[in-house]
């Protein structure tokens, strides 16, 4: 997987000039737009890999769309893409920018998933709670999936914590499947 | 037969006992997925070889641990695999059920079951890949395997804990030798693991017929990864196999794994490898391609007698392209095993079967695996078949011989045909040891060729009825002692006066 060390580098470098302005959030944020912008025009995102638009024509492109929008590092940084014909990795790269960020203010996003909403008061408990085992500060996204039935999942970085009843009654099954009668 | 009510309160029981630990999981993230080849992202603590579930219940095992990404074999299908979706760790390297549960049943990799014999209760587990047991534990092969096929038994003997490869081209009965080992096991306490890699699932179905139909299920387990199977499955077939079989030796008892064959093996971790972008060398085989087989072999052993004394014995089947021995699998097997059953589709198509090419086929533990009374009356006949087929060759350049000669090579052709054998028509040892010495000892030159295999069914009905003491000492100590000697030649002559009356007449 050659494009998350690529990814890696670009983001990194991105990240530290961005930092230097004291602008990092703002400018992860940017990216992370342009992203969903990319994928909402998939045709835009198509155009400017396509190695048979020229360079001149793409950078004409991204001025006209982005120029006066967007801080002229961001403008700067989508040219050297182009110019590097890196722009397939650029959702990669917003990503990690955006993991950057969030690393440098030690915030770590916890995805609560339950079967039905929540109000903001067990939220609080819960990043309260989350806090506490991790020792980093949570902020807490809530997704509903009725599937699940009952319980929670949450999901903090690539750690899980899954006490669903939909999880639960799987594994009752898969036990009682082997069991000696 | 179970009441309703124990199987309700057995689950009752069980609901009740059941309650799920609620802690942290490492999980990761499916980043690309296709060719039955896993990307995924996250999975922080994961170790080398760990089974791995995705979100569909399908299992993979991480083999490619890299700075951003696992590398992850998908073993099952993969088009239920989506890009994002969640991937657990399950904690445990890639193990499958072992012991008794599984005797007698047909089972894919993973130890799950394909015959409808219901699920596989198994108490104990093993893991896939195991480090061989080493110097200290090992002794040398002295047990004799029988394989009840006499050419292999007289000149190529396998011990038990040995690894003797099958190599031959296609369509030269490599497997029927397999079958054949395997059904001669019976009542001899051995265990038997058949691993189907690569094959058609038309042909495993007979084998397993086949085994059912000669009472061999009773002691084996098939294995089945067959050519629909993903590669990551046929990769782990015969690990998985040895695993089954290493419960036995650990134990003190003894097994046969047949690995059948290990060239689609191969070839299916050449598969994984390109997939996983390792570099290719030689036909394209990753570099590691020696050590995939010579880390499953090395498993077969024979361990010490205060260790439980148990053995696993392993057949590798090679086939080999239009007889090129030379080529890189064969070689590689070749030299890892200790001794090759080469089998030639000459051979076969001429009439002789088993097709076994007698001056290239050896076994490096030699006599050491043979009984005592094997060893006296099949002692030079390697040799004496090595010269006949010499001779033969020579003797076609002219026409006139003289006599000795002449003699030499019509004692060669009985050798030859007396070692005919049918499929599924093992011989008990003491046969196979009684018609050698007969063959040895000219008994048969005088007989014509076409009446070889009648006078070898004949004498067997004659000792049985008229000199039954012979097989049973013969069976019983394993060895030619003079008593039963004189008497053996008593027998032969006796019948021989009979045997050529009656069809020198008719």
């Amino acid at each position: 997987m050659k494009q998350f060390q690529v990814a890696n580098r670009y983001s990194g470098s991105f990240f530290e000039l961005a930092d230097q302005e004291g602008r990092g959030e703002e400018l992860a944020d940017e990216l992370s737009a342009i992203a969903h912008s990319f994928r909402e025009q998939p045709e835009f995102f198509d155009l400017l890999q396509n190695p048979l638009v020229k360079h001149q024509d793409k950078y004409e492109a991204i001025r006209k769309v982005w120029s006066g929008q967007v801080h002229p590092l961001t403008e700067q940084f989508l040219r050297v893409l182009v110019d590097r014909k890196r722009m397939d990795v650029f959702p990669l790269i917003a990503k990690h920018v955006h993991d950057l960020v969030q690393k440098k203010k030690g915030v770590e996003e916890a995805t609560v998933v339950s079967a039905c909403a929540l109000d903001s008061e067990v939220l609080d408990t819960l990043r309260k709670a989350l806090e506490q085992i991790t020792r980093k500060k949570i902020k807490v996204a809530l997704k509903v999936n009725a599937e699940l039935l009952g319980g929670l999942q949450i999901r903090v970085g690539n750690h899980l914590l899954d006490d669903s009843v939909k999880t639960r009654l799987e594994s009752l099954r898969a036990r009682l499947r082997t069991m000696n009668v | 037969m179970l009441k309703p009510e124990e199987v309700t309160s057995a689950i009752k029981s069980e609901i009740e006992k059941f309650k799920k630990k609620l802690r942290m999981e490492s999980v990761g993230y499916v980043l690309q997925v296709g060719d039955g080849i896993a990307r995924v992202y996250g999975l922080d603590e994961v170790m080398a070889g760990e089974l791995i579930q995705f979100s569909d219940d399908t299992y993979g095992i991480a083999l490619n641990l890299e700075t951003n990404n696992v590398g992850v074999v998908i073993l099952g299908r993969d088009e239920l695999i989506k890009e994002g979706s969640l991937v657990r760790r399950t904690e445990k390297i890639v193990q499958i059920p072992t012991g008794k549960a599984l005797v007698g049943r047909i089972v894919n990799p993973l130890g799950q079951p394909l015959d409808n014999k219901g699920p596989v209760a198994a108490k104990t587990f093993r893991p896939v890949e195991c480090i061989p047991p080493n110097v200290l534990k090992r002794q040398p092969v002295k047990e004799p395997l029988q394989t009840g096929i006499k050419a292999i038994d007289a000149m190529i003997p396998i011990g038990r804990g040995q690894r003797e490869l099958i190599i031959g081209d296609r369509q030269t009965g490599k497997t029927a030798i397999a079958i054949d080992t395997m059904v001669n096991q019976k009542g001899q306490n051995i265990n038997c693991i058949y691993v189907a890699i690569g094959q058609k699932l038309s042909s495993v179905v007979q084998v397993a017929k086949v085994l059912e139909a000669q009472g061999a299920m009773e002691y084996t387990t098939i294995v089945i990864a067959s050519s629909e199977d993903p590669a990551p499955l046929q990769f782990l077939a015969p690990y998985a196999g040895c695993a089954m079989g290493e419960e036995y030796l650990y134990n003190g008892q003894h097994a046969l794994c047949i690995y059948d064959d290990l060239s689609k093996h191969a070839q299916a971790y050449r598969q994984l490898s390109l997939l996983l972008q390792r570099p290719p060398g030689r036909e394209a085989y990753p570099g590691d391609v020696f050590y995939l087989h010579s880390r499953l072999l090395e498993r077969a052993a024979k361990v010490r007698d205060d260790l439980g004394g148990g053995s696993l014995t392993a057949l590798p089947i090679i086939e080999t392209q239009a007889g090129d021995v030379s080529s890189y699998i064969p070689t590689n097997v070749i030299s890892i095993t200790d001794g090759q059953i080469y089998l030639e589709s000459d051979l076969f198509y001429a009439g002789v079967r088993p097709a076994i090419n007698v001056g290239l086929s050896v076994s490096r533990v030699g006599g050491n695996a043979q009984t005592k009374v094997m060893k006296k009356v099949a002692g030079m006949l390697r040799l004496s078949l090595a010269q006949h087929r010499e001779l033969a060759a020579f003797s076609q350049l002219s026409a006139d011989l003289d006599q000795a000669t002449k003699d030499q090579l019509n004692h060669g052709e009985h050798m030859v045909e007396l070692l005919k054998q049918d499929i599924l028509s093992c011989v008990p040892l003491a046969q196979e040891a009684v018609m050698l010495y007969a063959g040895n000892n000219g008994y048969l030159d005088d007989v014509s060729l076409d009446l070889v295999k009648t006078f070898e069914t004949e004498f067997c009905d004659f000792l049985d009825r008229n000199y039954h003491v012979i097989t049973h000492d013969i069976a019983t100590k394993k060895d030619l002692t003079a008593e039963t000697e004189n008497r053996l030649k008593e027998a032969l002559a006796a019948f021989k006066r009979d045997f050529v009356a009656r069809h020198v007449r008719s």
